[in-house]
C-alpha cells in the first residue's frame, strides 16, 4: 500500500510540474505577445508567474532529496570505505530530514500568519496563506523523503550482513 | 568578530564534511541567527525568506533560462556548433582547436554549464583533434578552458544570480558581460596559436571548404544565432524586460527543437522534469545563501573588513587582488555557482563602499571564477575532462594544455580591471 501510496504521489507530482513549467512559458509569451503586438497586456501575469514559480520550486525538492541530487562537495568523502560512506549517507539524510521538517514548520506557520491578516496578491486577489501551506507540505514530503533514503540504506546494509 | 568567523569556519567543516552546501548555509546561518536575535525571530525570519525569494517575480528567469538551454542542448546543438565552426576553421593553423574554443563558447553559453560543456564537447571535438595530430595538451586543454567561456557570455545563470544578491539589473549584466566574453573566446583563440608555437605540434592542416559548403554549415545553426539576437536585441533595446527576454528564449527554444524534429512527448516531459529539478536545486542554493548572508550581516562582518582594509591602507584595486586569490582557492573545491553565492555577499558591500561599480564587478567575479576552475592543483573543469578521458591521458598533460589558456585570462582579467568602460560601455548605452 505505502508502495502504490508512493508511486501516485510521483505521478501527480510529475504532472503538476510538467503542467506548472509550460504555464510559466505561456503566460509569459502570451503577456509579451499581447502587450506589443496587439496593445492588451494579460491581466495580473506577474501575480500568476509568482505563484508558478514558487509551485515549481518546491515541487523539485521532495524529486531531488529523493535522488540526492543537492550540490555537494565530495572530494574529502569520496575516499570512505563502503560501510563507512553507507553511515555517513544514513547520518547526511537525517540532518536534512531534520532541517526540511523545521522549514516546513516555519513556511506553516508563515502561512498562519498570512492567513490571519486575511494577505491577497495586490491584483488579483488571490489569498497568499494557501500558497504557504502548499509550500510547508512539499517541503515536508521532501523531509518524508529524505527520511527514507536514511531507512533505505540502513535496510540495504542488513541485507549485505545477511548475505555474507 | 568571533561570531562570523566562528559561523566561517563552522560552514567550511560542514561542506568538507559532505552536507549538501545549501542545507549547510541554512543550518549555520539559523544558529548564529538565533546566537544574535534569538530563536523565535530568526524562525519567522526562515519562513519569510523561503515564501518571499519563491514568490519573486524576477527570479522567474532562472527556470526560463534553464528550460531554454535545456531545450537546445537536447535539439543537438553541440554537432552543430562543432561543425559550423568547424567548417569556417579548419583550414587555418590550430583550425580544430580554435573550432572547439567557439564551439565551447556557444554550447556553454546557453547549457550554462561548464562542466556539462567540457564533458559533452570532449565527445565530439576530442576524437577529430585527435585524428589529425594535435598534442593531447593542446586538445584537452582547449575543451577544459573552453568549457569555462560561457558562465560569462549571456544568458548568463550566475550573472542573475548575481544580479538578485547585489540588486543589479540584470538585462545591464547581461549586456555588460558580452565584450568580456568575446574577448575570452579571442583570447583562447591566441592561446592555441601560442601553445602551436611553443610545442612545435606536427598536426596536419586540412583542405579548406568551398564557400558553399561553408554557408551550409550555418543552416544548423541560424535559429539559434537569430534566438540569441532576438533574445539580447530584446533586453537592449527596452522591448522586453531579462525575465520576459527569458520566457521567449523558453519559447523560441522550444521550437527550433520541433522544427528540428529533435521533439516527442517523452522528450518534453524529460526535459520540463530536469529543468524543474535544476530549479530547485539552485533556489535553495540561493535561500541557504540568503540566511548564511543575513547572519554575517548581522554579526557585523562588512564592518570588521571595512575596520581591516582602512587600517591596512588598502585600496580597490589591491582588495579586488585579494578577492581574486580568495577565488583561486575556493575553485579547488566548489563549483562556479555555490563559490558566488558564498562569496558575493561578504564582498559587495566593501567594493559598493570602496566606490566600485557593482557591474564592472560582478563580470571580474565571473572571470575570476572562469579561471579557477581550470587552475592548478585542482581545478574542476580539468578533473571533469579526466573523467572523461579516463586513462588515455594524464592529469598532469591536461594542466600542462590549459598554461597559455590561463595565461591569456589573467591578461583579460588585468584589462577588465584598468579599462572598465571594455564592461560598461555596452550596459550604459541602453536605449531605454
Amino acid at each position: 500500500m505505502l508502495n502504490n501510496l508512493i508511486k501516485n504521489f510521483n505521478f501527480v507530482l510529475t504532472y503538476s510540474c510538467i503542467l506548472a513549467l509550460s504555464a510559466l512559458v505561456t503566460i509569459t509569451v502570451i503577456d509579451v505577445a499581447g502587450r506589443y503586438l496587439f496593445n492588451f497586456p494579460l491581466a495580473g501575469a506577474s501575480e500568476i508567474t509568482e505563484i508558478l514559480l514558487a509551485i515549481i520550486i518546491f515541487i523539485g525538492l521532495p524529486y531531488i532529496t529523493k535522488e540526492e541530487g543537492h550540490v555537494t562537495v565530495s572530494i574529502f568523502t569520496q575516499k570512505l570505505s563502503l560501510i563507512h560512506s553507507k553511515i555517513h549517507s544514513i547520518i547526511i539524510n537525517i540532518l536534512i530530514f531534520i532541517l526540511l521538517i523545521f522549514i516546513s514548520k516555519n513556511l506553516l506557520y508563515h502561512g498562519l500568519n498570512l492567513y490571519s491578516y486575511n494577505e491577497i496578491t495586490t491584483y488579483l486577489e488571490i489569498p497568499k496563506a494557501p500558497i504557504a501551506f502548499l509550500m510547508a507540505f512539499l517541503t515536508l514530503l521532501a523531509a518524508f523523503s529524505a527520511l527514507f533514503n536514511s531507512y533505505n540504506y540502513i535496510i540495504k546494509k542488513v541485507k549485505t550482513s545477511e548475505n555474507k | 568578530m568571533l561570531t562570523w568567523a566562528l559561523g566561517l569556519i563552522f560552514l567550511i567543516i560542514c561542506i568538507s564534511l559532505g552536507i549538501p552546501i545549501a542545507f549547510a548555509m541554512m543550518s549555520i546561518g539559523f544558529l548564529g541567527l538565533t546566537y544574535i536575535i534569538g530563536f523565535e525571530p530568526s524562525s519567522a525570519m526562515i519562513g519569510q525568506i523561503f515564501f518571499d525569494n519563491g514568490m519573486n517575480y524576477t527570479l522567474s528567469i532562472l527556470p526560463l533560462f534553464i528550460l531554454m538551454g535545456n531545450f537546445i542542448v537536447k535539439a543537438g546543438l553541440a554537432e552543430e556548433l562543432y561543425n559550423a565552426s568547424n567548417a569556417w576553421l579548419r583550414h587555418k593553423k590550430g583550425g580544430l582547436p580554435m573550432a572547439t574554443i567557439i564551439a565551447c563558447g556557444g554550447f556553454s553559453s546557453v547549457c550554462g554549464s561548464s562542466l556539462a560543456t567540457a564533458a559533452t564537447m570532449a565527445k565530439i571535438a576530442l576524437p577529430s583533434m585527435k585524428k589529425y595530430g594535435y598534442s593531447d595538451a593542446l586538445s584537452t586543454g582547449s575543451i577544459a578552458a573552453g568549457g569555462t567561456l560561457g558562465i560569462l557570455i549571456p544568458p548568463s545563470m550566475i550573472l542573475v544570480v548575481y544580479g538578485i544578491i547585489t540588486s543589479q539589473d540584470i538585462g545591464k549584466l547581461f549586456l555588460a558581460g558580452l565584450i568580456p566574453g568575446l574577448l575570452g573566446v579571442l583570447g583562447y583563440i591566441i592561446a592555441v596559436k601560442i601553445s602551436l608555437w611553443y610545442t612545435k605540434d606536427t598536426y596536419q592542416q586540412l583542405p579548406p571548404l568551398e564557400l558553399r559548403e561553408k554557408i551550409y554549415s550555418l543552416k544548423g545553426v541560424t535559429g539559434i544565432i537569430l534566438l540569441f539576437i532576438i533574445v539580447m536585441g530584446g533586453i537592449y533595446t527596452g522591448i522586453f524586460t531579462a525575465t520576459e527576454a527569458a520566457g521567449i528564449g523558453a519559447f523560441g527554444s522550444f521550437i527550433i527543437a520541433l522544427i528540428k524534429k529533435k521533439m516527442s512527448l517523452k522528450f518534453l516531459k524529460e526535459i520540463l522534469i530536469e529543468t524543474t529539478k535544476v530549479t530547485t536545486m539552485l533556489f535553495f542554493l540561493l535561500f541557504g545563501a540568503i540566511v548564511f548572508a543575513n547572519f554575517i550581516n548581522l554579526a557585523g562582518l562588512p564592518n570588521d573588513i571595512k575596520t581591516a582594509l582602512s587600517l591596512f591602507n588598502f585600496n580597490i584595486y589591491t582588495l579586488l587582488i585579494c578577492i581574486f586569490l580568495i577565488y583561486l582557492f575556493l575553485g579547488m573545491i566548489l563549483e562556479s555557482l555555490s563559490m558566488m553565492l558564498l562569496t558575493v555577499p561578504i564582498f559587495y558591500p566593501i567594493v559598493q563602499d570602496m566606490g566600485g561599480n557593482l557591474i564592472w564587478f560582478g563580470i571580474l567575479v565571473v572571470v575570476a571564477i572562469e579561471i579557477s576552475l581550470i587552475t592548478p592543483p585542482i581545478g574542476l573543469n580539468v578533473y571533469v575532462l579526466k573523467t572523461i578521458v579516463k586513462d588515455k591521458v594524464s592529469l598532469s598533460t591536461i594542466f600542462k594544455g590549459v598554461i597559455p589558456f590561463i595565461g591569456m585570462d589573467i591578461v583579460r582579467l588585468i584589462i577588465l580591471l584598468l579599462l572598465p568602460f571594455l564592461t560598461l560601455f555596452l550596459p550604459n548605452s541602453i536605449w531605454s
